[in-house]
């Protein structure tokens, strides 16, 4: 017990450790709340600007009014007006109301789609009624009748299970999964501290009388407690304070952050206890994480789904896609079996993990230190 | 020379890790940009959705709806399973799903639909779905009043097709402005650099400086019969050499992310000239830094502190229309924001005019007064510290 409580002691005293496995986390979770205000609480749908030039074709007219007010926002102009209006980027489109009417656009891209549709909607009807015309011209007055009279709606929204998305929930997913992943520069200090070609701490540790078994698994407790605690604090102040609703499952996710701690602390420990260069220590616990994370989404959100269509594989075996995929499951889809799926590689990673930084911190003997 | 061939020999010594940082923070970049889709020929093509159908009813009147929605997008046939449609939609690689119930079409003739309905799941927060139900309701609401004015399932079905082939006149304005699709590709790819520059500026000056905060080190050095100013000519010489094979480095990148056409690129100048300057700021930031800091953990914390939260709060990884007021506000007084200026009126413009120029000047001059700015603060706060050697 007394070991454990200094040791506790001596980890927490551990500045680098703190910083990257707690502080980090939450300043990098502050920028996010701070950088994508704008993102994600605006209607998922907003009406498409556009310019309409003349009023000869009453049908168009009529159908772009009923359109007004939710997927357009019609603006009446003269032709100079509108060109300069679609030049400025105020518009996404210009109609031109003719007889045949006609649409001039500036680019390619969902609004400009929007528009082209509305027109080929009426291009649709248009034809409709042409052959009517030609073939049974009396049945357009009970044609154009329905079509006024119609309010049924044909299409119900449904899910399949799933909540409402906001887009830059991925890159808080990431942000958790780097939250775990930095548990390693604790784990680091600590296999450093018990190798004892690596420090002279871990010398004087090698020869004290004590079970090398319980040193080792002292260890490895103390620095998962320590980031597990780290990485609950990071949940509670996206929660909470943040206002990031991200813990709809709180026993769930619980173990998505408890495999997290054990595979990040466990890393450490392994990293920390090669007798390699500090500047290779560096690489493979600050750049291999974030690289890592980087693929489940932290920079770039839409990452992680590029790469499941590319190439599925990685998302698999990345421990960064893992977490964040599981946290999506969790919170967003609510799928139970792909969550269960998601949870078993990742304990499998993080037990295989403490088992690597087991053996190689157990009993060893040195010919020269 | 001894000072600069002194500052060759750290840089060699380190030459491994340098070159493992730059190798990951240039394939997060580029693999960022490998993402983005492919620029469009100036020519206007509707955005495609890829939509799964479920079709359980298999009447003619689904299946116009079904061809009507591929004229303009990609559907795909599937039989229901919603563990597979979820992972379809979580995974982007489905848009917008539609299940259309056995009997509909029968239903629908009898004028009997409120009882049986099609539904729609839409990516969670996806407008496109919004449009995707919109276009399937003005479908059904066609079929239905041609059903109401006197045709049959089949006719109505057959006539709602044909008429879904017509194609609608829309001519693109030719404009000195490029939207986002048309922009050329590789602007994406300097749009990413900002957080290649900050992160490899910083782990490479500061690993070559640190060893010159050992207090030992600087008296010796203070002591030496090279005069102070020789040796940061010489220092300078050494970095600039490292800078500079950096720099031409970045620029071959191009090359990896399709953009070869960069360099024919009447532009191409320009953005020489941003990234330079972008240069300047990234190395004088990590001047500041690599005099100061003592560890390699410290290294570590201060250039992902620095790079993530810059190019964050700047317009790098998120853009910053999409960005908060107050945010954006502030991000004018960061120099990474007025590169992304710089590199946004590049890409957006086919031809520069007098405004463009002067916009592009703003941003040149405000990011070297920076590098300036942060390199006079270095200094004053080294000749401080070296007062109390």
């Amino acid at each position: 017990m007394l070991q454990l409580r200094y040791r506790f002691i001596q980890a927490l005293r551990n500045r680098s450790g703190i910083f990257w496995g707690l502080f980090f986390p939450l300043a990098l979770g502050t920028l996010f709340y701070l950088s994508f205000g704008g993102l994600g609480k605006a209607d998922p749908f907003e009406p498409v600007p556009t310019a309409v030039v003349g009023e000869e074709n009453e049908f168009f007219t009529q159908m772009l009014g009923q359109l007004d007010g939710g997927i357009l926002e019609v603006r009446q102009m003269d032709q100079e007006e509108a060109v300069q209006a679609l030049e400025d980027g105020d518009v996404t489109g210009i109609y031109t109301n003719a007889q045949e009417p006609s649409l001039e656009v500036a680019g390619s891209g969902f609004g400009e789609t929007v528009l082209s549709g509305i027109l080929k909607e009426y291009m649709q009807y248009d034809s409709v009624i042409r052959d009517m015309s030609e073939k049974h011209p009396e049945r357009i007055p009970a044609f154009i009748e329905q079509i006024g009279s119609d309010t049924r709606t044909y299409v119900e929204n449904t899910s399949l299970g799933g909540k409402s998305f906001d887009e830059t929930m991925e890159y808080f997913f990431a942000l958790i999964a780097m939250a775990c992943f930095f548990g390693c520069f604790m784990g680091q200090r600590l296999g450093e501290e018990s190798a004892a070609n690596i420090s002279p701490l871990a010398a004087r540790r090698a020869v004290s009388p004590r079970s090398k078994l319980l040193t080792v698994l002292t260890d490895m407790f103390v620095g998962f407690v320590i980031q597990f605690a780290s990485v609950l604090v990071l949940l509670f102040y996206l929660n909470y304070v943040l206002q990031v609703h991200i813990m709809a499952h709180f026993g769930e996710m619980l173990l998505v952050a408890a495999c997290g701690s054990l595979l990040g602390v466990s890393a450490g420990i392994f990293i920390g206890s090669m007798a390699v260069r500090p500047g290779v220590k560096a690489i493979l616990t600050t750049a291999v994480p974030l690289a890592l994370c980087f693929m489940a989404g932290l920079m770039y959100g839409n990452m992680k789904q590029i790469i499941e269509a590319k190439a599925p594989i990685v998302n698999r075996l990345n421990p960064a896609a893992l977490i964040s995929d599981a946290l999506y499951y969790l919170n967003i889809y609510e799928d139970q079996s792909a969550f269960m799926l998601r949870i078993v590689l990742l304990a499998a990673w993080s037990v295989g993990m403490a088992f690597l930084a087991f053996i190689r911190l157990r009993r060893e003997r040195y010919v020269s230190i | 020379m001894s000072v600069y061939r002194g500052y060759l020999k750290i840089i060699q010594k380190n030459i491994g890790v340098l070159i493992s940082y730059v190798a990951i923070f240039t394939l997060i970049c580029v693999m960022i940009t490998n993402t983005i889709p492919g620029r469009q020929i100036r020519t206007f093509e509707p955005d495609r959705q890829n939509i799964m159908a479920v079709d359980e009813d298999q009447s003619a009147v689904s299946q116009a709806l079904l061809d009507c929605l591929a004229a303009d997008n990609n559907v795909t046939q599937s039989p229901m399973d919603k563990e597979r449609l979820s992972r379809l939609l979580y995974s982007g690689n489905t848009d917008y799903v539609l299940f259309i119930p056995e009997g509909f079409g029968e239903k629908l003739a009898e004028g009997d639909a409120d009882q049986l309905k099609i539904r729609s799941v839409r990516e969670p927060g996806s407008g496109a779905g919004y449009y995707l139900d919109s276009v399937t309701e003005n479908f059904m609401t066609l079929v239905s009043a041609l059903l109401a004015s006197g045709y049959s399932e089949e006719e109505a079905a057959a006539l709602a097709k044909n008429s879904a082939a017509e194609k609608a006149e829309v001519t693109m304005m030719q404009t000195d402005t490029l939207s986002q699709s048309e922009r050329p590709y590789y602007s994406w790819l300097f749009v990413y650099f900002p957080y290649l520059y900050l992160s490899v500026m910083i782990y490479i000056i500061s690993y070559v400086m640190m060893p010159f905060s050992h207090r030992e080190i600087r008296s010796r050095i203070a002591a030496a019969p090279v005069p102070p100013v020789r040796q940061a000519l010489q220092a300078i010489a050494a970095f600039l050499q490292l800078f500079l094979i950096f720099w031409a480095v970045t620029l071959l990148l191009p090359l990896m992310t399709k953009g070869a056409d960069f360099y024919t690129s009447s532009m191409a100048g320009w953005y020489l000239l941003e990234t330079l300057a972008l240069l300047s700021v990234s190395a004088a930031i990590g001047f500041l830094i690599g005099n100061f800091v003592r560890s390699e953990e410290s290294v570590a914390a201060l250039a992902n502190i620095i790079s993530l939260g810059l190019c964050f709060l700047c317009g790098v990884f998120v853009p910053l229309e999409l960005m908060g007021s107050g945010i954006v506000r502030a991000a004018h007084f960061l120099p990474v924001y007025w590169y992304e200026t710089g590199v946004e009126t590049l890409a957006s413009s086919t031809k520069l005019d007098g405004g463009s120029i002067s916009l592009l000047l703003q941003s040149l001059a405000i990011q070297l007064a920076y590098a300036l700015a942060i390199v006079m603060m270095t200094l004053f706060a080294l000749k401080k510290r070296h007062q109390t050697v």
